[in-house]
């Protein structure tokens, strides 16, 4: 009968056309930019028609979905990328008139991939993480049928509004910089078609790191032995044990900046303008013993990408 | 009295709650606790009880055998201890099955029959500190990563090295060439092509090239992007996966590139701490998730978009898919916190681990431990660079903890067996 009913009223709509009530009533979508497979609230407003007496039938691809006087909102979920739903409402006041009311939501998805542009070894497989001052690169990537479609890209960054010469057509593309570790920067796009039919939005909050050093072995054979950090205790077997400090995150075009002080137990190891990386430990000729190795780096140009760390020798 | 009897039942009721609430926890924590995969229950390799020091490794012409208790061969082999750059199964000219491997200490190329279970070296190079070694599924060119020297840590080499058997007998010559400096990433093709895909960078950009490494005209760009940090996979011969570098806690994503036609395509996206590896025929993925107090691996399905959760903790890097059962996933599996910084420390060297096989079935769910690693050291095996033979019978695999190579003999397992008559793509 429901159903009758609600076919009944879209056929009498083709016989009697809806009274244009442009700008009088209208939808509004919350988001109004939605996400792929995000809830919607839609609801009507116009100040001058009594909505609250209206007789309201909401549609959704043709279905009726909500009826009943007053029911000025609707929630539903938006399709998956590019998938159009086609949203319709219809009201009938009390004098009788109809108004129709329609919106296309089509979901288009912008992913935002990023990358710091700061240090880690030779044959690293994991992501280099953004320190403090660390330079950002943010690349805004629509999804699904849009994947390759030029748009108009507006670029913001925490409360800030559009970065001049960031924002502009076919901008996909965002430099920042790192906050302080432990901080997040908020980057926010929106991505705008020519004609103004696409339209989609996205934030991410790009959290930064404190900078690290690692130890590692370096054996005049193989190499810096990459696959074990030096932690903990390090029993040596060699007479001589080269320890090389590698300065995870630190500002990759600042890496001449970085100086070393290193101390093999309680003395200092001095070294040309603190620039060595790796220190070579020779086992005293008689006895065993333990000995602690220490090392802190500072980035000159950017004081706060420092780190230190520590590691016992037993011999 | 009624007092000391009530006492009495409660003592004995909170007793029994302990133990209940134990069992429970036993229950919830057991790592192996799966609620998606039945397990079989037995070990489907027994190779007799763990070492009790008598068992110990013998050592003769490179390659170690590990006796159990009836004094059996075990199936488990050390191929050397020393440390290797990079392995890979091959047809040798005897035309039989052997294992051709990199010293890393020298660059020097080893073969290893597994007729005669011994090394050969067929060519000497006197290349110190080789750190990777990657091999062309013909086992017939082999790329060299090294640094230029240890001082300047910023630039990567690699040399191609092409082997040219002479007849049975003969010795091995080489010729070979250097690819362009600093390749970030560098796989080879999955199919008997000479041909390999790299990222190059240029300008603050990042291009997917394909070379054939016989042929140095046949060079294309199939993808570029604004995007620097990218691991390769090269599961077909239409398809590059690209997936970025993973972090604890950062979302991660995939995607797929057509060789033919350069387009991109996402597969996975918004996945913290991402790691995959693609089936061969590309239809599926496993992936592990590490995110704040959750690890987790899944088999997402590239047709249907649908994912199956493995309730065993998997990095993929130490997982090969079967070729001849494309369902079948050889994984070393380790118990580690879910609150371990994944996969960050391990690629660090931070964190290590002490690894079973286990052999999963994706499409029946079932899954069974192949066998408990048993380091003569008793330090464990942390298990990398795993490959197939192309009959699947046999495993290769380095310890990461010392880069000694390994291989383990497989048989058809129960998990296996139910798999066969599952027609694959069903």
């Amino acid at each position: 009968m429901y159903k009758i009913i609600s076919k009944t009223i879209l056929l009498l709509g083709l016989i009697f056309p809806a009274v244009s009530f442009a700008g009088v009533v209208d939808i509004n979508l919350s988001p109004e930019i939605p996400e792929p497979n995000q809830t919607i609230s839609a609801e009507l407003s116009g100040t001058l028609v009594d909505l609250d007496s209206s007789d309201i039938y909401w549609y959704l691809d043709k279905e009726i979905q909500k009826h009943g006087i007053g029911e000025k909102s609707f929630s539903f979920t938006a399709g998956d990328v590019d998938e159009k739903k086609d949203l319709e409402a219809i009201v009938i006041i009390p004098d009788g008139r109809r108004i129709d009311l329609q919106r296309t939501i089509e979901p288009t998805n912008i992913d935002l991939l990023w990358e710091a542009n700061t240090y880690t070894p030779p044959f690293y497989r994991g992501k280099a993480l953004p320190t403090y001052k660390s330079s950002i690169k943010v690349l805004a990537l629509p999804s699904g049928k849009n994947i390759n479609t030029k748009f108009i890209y507006n670029w913001s960054i925490d409360s800030l509004n559009n970065i001049a010469g960031s924002s502009g057509y076919n901008q996909k593309t965002f430099t920042t910089f790192g906050s302080y570790a432990g901080y997040s920067r908020k980057i926010n796009v929106s991505m705008t078609s020519f004609d103004k039919f696409i339209k989609a939005k996205k934030t991410i909050k790009i959290e930064s790191v404190a900078p690290e050093l690692v130890f590692y072995e370096n054996n005049p054979l193989m190499g810096t032995i990459f696959n074990n950090a030096l932690y903990g205790i390090r029993e040596i077997k060699s007479n001589d044990f080269s320890v090389k400090a590698e300065p995870y995150y630190v500002s990759r075009g600042e890496l001449k900046n970085v100086q070393y002080k290193w101390g093999v137990g309680k003395d200092r190891v001095e070294s040309k303008d603190n620039k060595e990386k790796m220190i070579t430990f020779t086992k005293p000729e008689n006895g065993s013993g333990k000995v602690q190795v220490q090392a802190h780096f500072k980035n000159t140009a950017n004081t706060y990408q420092e780190a230190r760390s520590g590691v016992y020798l037993s011999y | 009295m009624p007092k000391e009897k009530n006492k009495k039942i409660l003592t004995i009721a909170i007793i029994f709650l302990a133990l209940l609430i134990s069992v429970i926890i036993f229950i919830i924590v057991n790592p192996t606790n799966s609620p998606t995969i039945t397990k079989t229950k037995e070990k489907i390799f027994l190779f007799g009880e763990p070492s009790d020091g008598n068992n110990s490794a013998t050592s003769t012409d490179n390659y170690n055998s590990l006796n159990n208790t009836e004094g059996q061969v075990a199936e488990i082999t050390r191929i050397t201890s020393e440390p290797i750059a990079g392995a890979h199964f091959v047809t040798n000219k005897e035309n039989e099955n052997a294992v051709r491997y990199v010293e890393q200490k020298t660059g020097d190329i080893y073969e290893y029959s597994l007729k005669n279970r011994r090394s050969e070296r067929l060519l000497q190079q006197n290349l110190l500190g080789t750190h990777i070694a990657l091999w062309t599924k013909s086992g017939e060119n082999v790329l060299l990563r090294f640094l230029k020297s240890e001082e300047d840590n910023e630039t990567i080499k690699t040399y191609a090295n092409s082997l040219e058997n002479g007849a049975s007998g003969s010795s091995t010559t080489a010729t070979g060439k250097f690819l362009p400096d600093n390749l970030q990433e560098i796989v080879t093709s999955p199919i008997e092509t000479e041909k390999v895909a790299y990222l190059q960078e240029n300008n603050g950009n990042t291009f997917v090239i394909l070379e054939d490494l016989l042929n140095a005209e046949d060079r294309q760009q199939i993808f570029a992007s604004p995007l620097n940090q990218w691991l390769l996979e090269w599961p077909k011969e239409d398809l590059i996966v690209l997936t970025t570098k993973p972090s604890y806690d950062i979302e991660g994503y995939s995607f797929f590139v057509n060789t033919k036609e350069g387009k991109a395509e996402k597969v996975l996206g918004k996945i913290k701490g991402l790691t995959t590896l693609v089936s061969p025929d590309a239809t599926k993925i496993l992936y592990a998730r590490s995110e704040k107090n959750i690890f987790s691996s899944a088999v997402y399905d590239v047709k249907t978009k649908t994912e199956t959760p493995l309730g065993l903790k998997i990095l993929p890097e130490k997982c090969v898919w079967g070729t001849e059962n494309p369902n079948l996933l050889y994984c070393a599996v380790s118990n580690f916190p879910d609150n371990t910084v994944l996969p960050d420390d391990w690629y660090k060297g931070k964190v290590s681990f002490s690894d079973e096989f286990w052999v999963i079935n994706t499409e029946t769910g079932k899954s069974g431990v192949i066998n408990k690693m048993i380091d003569f050291s008793e330090r464990g095996i942390d298990v990398t660079g795993v490959s197939l033979n192309s009959k699947n019978d046999y495993l290769l695999f380095t310890n990461k903890k010392d880069n000694s190579l390994w291989m383990l003999k497989l048989e058809i397992t129960e998990v296996a067996k139910e798999s066969n008559n599952i027609p694959i793509n069903e």
